[in-house]
């Protein structure tokens, strides 16, 4: 009898794990079956491009500035704060695996002992400390952004692989799933409101892109200026739009948001760096 | 919609607590001459009061920021009636703001 108990009490804690993973992969899933029933014609992969996907004619635009990207100086800047050693002559590839080629597509990853989602930017921000240096701001592009921008070009191309692991790690998927699906602002608006149920629709001119695909191209060179915006920085400026005062760049809502939303990118490739409107 | 009866208990609480404060802190004022009234004095306590919890929540919407800088803006040039008004606006969109956090979740489809 107690056999019988223990091999069962082994098969429910089997069916957990297994759950853990399986209920962000049915999301994950979902959501893709969403977009492709409305746009069947396009491609999965081709939902790196995002709202370009829906236009051949910005996709020719779009393609035209990348044959020689503008802001290929910024990304100089970036490889140089990526390659300058510390002060104790260490670098910053030294903090990660393959020194720091085809990782990035690991992030966000949940920290077990933290019980916290570390983002890429905390992951250089964590190597900045353990080597005896000052963390940059998440919200300084002149750092944090540039950085981030060449230190992902190092992972181009590498899929997204985005692991919910454990309960704590799908507590904070799900508060990132929340968020995504959740009215905020005076617009009343959610992520998913445009990003899923209102997929290529316009609004204010613009194609609405799909939620898949976007978490792979940040950060992004946008507008006229070609303004450097990370992740985050995209989620402050959406927020804002819908009139919802922005929450802190690298807070633990935009990171379990960013969890989430990576998460849905999972199997397309990184495209770093890119231009966006 | 616990979150909403949360966010009514909480500022049902402060508004009488603030109401305490604010009277007395206005007496005060008064005595070293200050031009608000009492009531400009309560609403722009509670504007206040509401707008913190809301970003407490990050439920706070651009426009109750925007109301409660410019109640402030007025208390500034003593101006009570326009504190009033723009607290009044700040304290209801602060609120709304908090109760969107009850609706419920949009669905994909």
């Amino acid at each position: 009898m107690k056999q019988l108990i223990w091999i069962l009490s082994c098969l429910g804690w089997l069916a957990v794990a297994a759950n853990a993973q399986a209920a962000p992969e049915d999301d994950r899933l979902s959501v893709v079956k969403a977009v492709q029933k409305k746009y069947p014609e396009i491609k999965f992969e081709d939902y790196v491009h995002g709202a370009l996907a829906f236009s051949p004619d910005a996709k020719a635009q779009y393609d035209a500035v990348m044959t020689f990207p503008p802001y290929d100086a910024e990304i100089e800047k970036g490889a140089k704060l990526w390659e300058t050693p510390f002060k104790n002559g260490k670098r910053y590839a030294d903090c990660f695996p393959r020194g720091g080629k085809n990782v990035v597509g690991n992030y966000p990853m949940f920290d077990a002992a933290s019980k916290k989602v570390v983002t890429f930017e905390m992951a250089l921000n964590q190597c900045r400390t353990a080597n005896g240096e000052t963390a940059y701001k998440h919200s300084d592009m002149n750092t944090m952004g540039l950085l981030t921008a060449y230190a992902r070009t190092l992972s181009d191309g590498m899929k997204m692989n985005v692991k919910v692991e454990g309960k704590d790690a799908l507590a904070a998927y799900e508060a990132g799933k929340r968020f995504f699906h959740q009215r905020r602002g005076q617009l009343n608006f959610s992520c998913a409101g445009c990003h899923i149920s209102n997929v290529g629709n316009v609004l204010r001119t613009e194609y609405l892109s799909m939620a898949p695909g976007q978490a792979t191209h940040w950060p992004a060179f946008r507008g006229g200026d070609y303004t450097l915006f990370t992740l985050q920085r995209r989620y402050a400026a959406c927020n804002q739009m819908v009139r919802l005062a922005p929450l802190e760049i690298g807070g633990e809502e935009y990171n379990n948001l960013e969890y989430y939303h990576s998460y849905l990118s999972n199997g397309l490739p990184l495209q770093a760096s890119v231009f966006r409107k | 919609m616990n979150v909403f009866r949360v966010a009514v208990r909480i500022m049902a609480a402060g508004s009488v607590l603030l109401g305490i404060a604010g009277s007395a802190a206005h007496a005060a004022e008064n005595t070293a001459g200050a031009a608000l009234t009492a009531d400009a004095a309560q609403a722009l306590s509670n504007a206040v009061f509401v707008v913190d919890l809301a970003k407490g929540k990050s439920a706070l919407w651009t426009t109750a920021a925007g109301a409660l800088a410019q109640a402030q803006d007025a208390a500034k040039k003593q101006d009570s009636a326009a504190v009033i008004k723009h607290a009044a606006t700040a304290s209801e969109q602060a609120f709304l703001g908090m109760a969107q956090l009850g609706y419920p979740l949009t669905v994909d489809h």
